[in-house]
């Protein structure tokens, strides 16, 4: 009876515990599948439009996957960022640029073997190097209550004080590159 | 959850991407595949960030 009723006892210990784990995996393994068939739709379709579609569920899907690690303040601006701005960027520059709209033959070159060989090997190879480094390290997360719990706003803090704090001139460097880079990109686009 | 399998989806989406790369002829394409490919290493650099709570990608072989 003892032995028939263990798998149960484990069950109840599992719902009993304040945990998110068993959900949270559920939910990783959905979207990190919904997020590959993406990827590879990305890759293959023969449809530029459909391809810059397929990134929009690629880009949510890493949206979430922020928040599964509880980097919420990197999810909303993934989703800001990306969602919002990148793939209407990519839409536009789709529009305004002779891409072809339609159904096309011609975006892939024949290099299609190479691709698939590197692609694989590279799969492989991080892949063994991950897991022979990082073996079963598990993510030590404390669950907390509510949104505005102290928890919950202790990493979006520690990110804060990361920048603006020891991270301060490379974030001010990157400011001037980027501004750098659109003047750059006015000039390149004038033709006077 | 364990770190391997962000690392895991995060090195797929990689490898993905730089197929894209490869075989792409369209400039806006290989545009996109490079995108695919910055969003892995992003994942990399929040997951490797997340058992500490130093916010830097640290990604170092720790506990």
């Amino acid at each position: 009876m003892t032995a028939l009723l263990t798998p149960f006892a484990a069950l109840a210990q599992v719902t009993t515990e304040h945990t998110f784990e068993v959900p949270a995996n559920v939910v990783f393994y959905v979207v990190a599948a919904f997020m590959v068939f993406a990827a590879i739709r990305v890759v293959t379709t023969d449809n530029i439009v459909h391809a810059a579609l397929w990134l929009i569920v690629v880009l949510a899907g890493v949206g979430l996957n922020f928040l599964l690690l509880q980097a919420e303040f990197v999810a909303v601006t993934q989703v800001l960022v990306y969602l919002g701005a990148i793939v209407v960027l990519f839409l536009f520059g789709i529009m305004l640029t002779r891409a072809p709209l339609g159904r096309a033959d011609d975006l892939d070159n024949d290099q299609r073997p190479i691709g698939i060989v590197v692609g694989v090997l590279l799969t492989s190879v991080i892949g063994f190097a991950v897991i022979r480094t990082f073996g079963s390290d598990k993510l030590t997360f404390e669950a907390y209550a509510g949104p505005m719990a102290e928890a919950g706003n202790q990493r979006t803090t520690a990110l804060a004080n990361e920048i603006f704090g020891p991270q301060l001139i490379p974030f001010e460097v990157l400011s001037v590159l980027l501004t750098a880079a659109l003047i750059g990109a006015i000039v390149l686009a004038r033709r006077d | 959850m364990l770190l391997n399998q962000f690392l895991l989806l995060a090195a797929i989406l990689f490898s993905i991407g730089v197929y894209g790369v490869i075989v792409r002829r369209n400039g806006v394409l290989v545009l996109m595949s490079i995108e695919l490919i910055l969003n892995s290493v992003n994942i990399n650099l929040i997951a490797c960030s997340a058992p500490t709570t130093a916010s830097v990608g640290r990604c170092s072989p720790c506990s």
